[in-house]
């Protein structure tokens, strides 16, 4: 009986660490959630295959705000201006994508390269969309655009990096930017 | 007798109470190791065997649940029922998986399941789901966040090899099923789920290359024939 007893003691000694371990889980992960983690930059980023760059296509003038996709998902909006110096006519968002990558932490650790998304409805202002649409229109020898791409996050409060033909360029602090606004 | 009684019943409550926290502080590696140790034959001899059981698969993708460690075990125990008809290899990112008819959850626990009963590969839109475990981008079609455009994704049946090259990668509401529409042009569609299921990133890649398995290069074939 006494035996017993003391079974039941170092069992109830076991549930209770067990039980301070998963609140700590559980603690860590509302932690994780809520801080700025601006060391989790991505390691190991893949490289894209594509042979597409070219010297043919420029791109410059890259600005970057946040938003929500359809999803309420954090979202990053980049903004480029594409020039096409060659012969062919080239779709600036299939360029875009075929030569530069955002990559960001997942929250298990691993690294995401960010896919492409649908902003939600009325937050982008109406030129917005017009830069937008601009990514699926032809463009044409020695024409230049400006055009707006839209990237799910993986989180606000993490660093994304932005690498173009598999070079890291920048690094970009989503919770240092601003929200896009439809009225802007 | 009664204290006997109570010390028991005191016992099976607190092994039960560290079997619960055991599992919920675990389930994350659990479920990974579940699914990396179960794995699906695929063999030309299977494959033959199967492609006649196209029409009777589970292809409703709307009832997928999300993977549990109790649903990846209910899985492994009628792990023998699935058939598969093929693999999926994208080297750039570490995916190699068994393609298996339809999308029932015993099929999508170790495996890209088919979404339509008459799709073929390398004609029109041949369109796969898989799981996506947050907790383990590794597994199933966890690698697919690493891809890129221009990447090589080759489908088999251990017969032909098609090689499609990844030109689209963007996150769908559920409810854009058109994107497993019919193509006049031969397409892959991968197809991922969100981890609450109302959302999806889906792959898309356009045929670029058929061979047959032996004309592969050496890499590819050893992939394919990895279990």
């Amino acid at each position: 009986m006494h035996k017993w007893r003391r079974i039941n003691q170092v069992l109830a000694g076991v549930v209770l660490v067990l039980s301070v371990f998963a609140l700590g889980k559980l603690g860590i992960k509302w932690w994780q959630m809520q801080t700025i983690h601006p060391e989790k930059t991505v390691v190991g980023a893949p490289e894209p295959s594509a042979q597409a760059a070219s010297s043919q296509l420029a791109l410059d003038g890259f600005s970057y705000r946040t938003s929500v996709d359809f999803l309420a998902q954090p979202t990053l909006v980049v903004r480029y201006r594409l020039h096409n110096r060659g012969k062919d006519a080239a779709l600036p968002q299939y360029v875009f994508d075929n030569n530069v990558t955002f990559a960001q932490q997942t929250a298990s650790g691993t690294t995401s390269v960010l896919a492409s998304t649908t902003v939600a409805k009325g937050k982008l202002s109406y030129l917005d969309q017009n830069y937008q649409e601009n990514g699926a229109i032809l463009l044409k020898p020695g024409q230049s655009v400006t055009v707006i791409g839209t990237y799910r996050l993986e989180s606000l409060k993490r660093p994304a990096t932005l690498a173009v033909r598999g070079t890291k360029k920048a690094q970009i602090a989503p919770w240092q930017l601003k929200g896009v606004q439809a009225h802007d | 007798m009664i204290k006997p009684l109570k010390q028991l019943l005191l016992t099976v409550l607190l092994v039960a109470a560290a079997a619960f926290l055991s599992v919920y502080l675990w389930q994350d590696q659990l479920s990974a190791l579940l699914v990396q140790h179960n794995h699906v034959t695929v063999s030309q001899k299977v494959v033959r065997a199967n492609q006649h059981h196209a029409k009777t698969a589970d292809y409703r993708f709307d009832q997928v649940q999300p993977l549990s460690l109790a649903r990846l075990s209910q899985a492994a125990v009628a792990k023998h029922q699935v058939a598969a008809v093929g693999k999926l290899v994208i080297p750039a990112v570490q995916l190699n998986l068994p393609i298996v008819l339809g999308v029932g959850n015993a099929e999508l626990a170790f495996a890209a399941g088919t979404l339509n009963a008459h799709q073929k590969m390398g004609q029109s839109n041949y369109a796969l789901a898989g799981h996506h475990m947050a907790q383990d981008e590794r597994v199933l079609f966890g690698p697919l966040v690493k891809t890129t455009l221009g990447m090589v994704a080759y489908v088999t049946d251990m017969t032909h090899v098609y090689a499609y090259q990844i030109d689209a990668r963007r996150y769908l509401p559920a409810t854009a099923v058109s994107v497993l529409n019919p193509t006049a042009d031969p397409e892959l569609t991968l197809i991922t789920c969100d981890d609450d299921g109302t959302g999806r990133l889906m792959i898309q890649a356009r045929l670029v290359q058929t061979f047959t398995v032996d004309r592969a290069p050496q890499a590819l074939q050893k992939l394919i024939a990895a279990t």
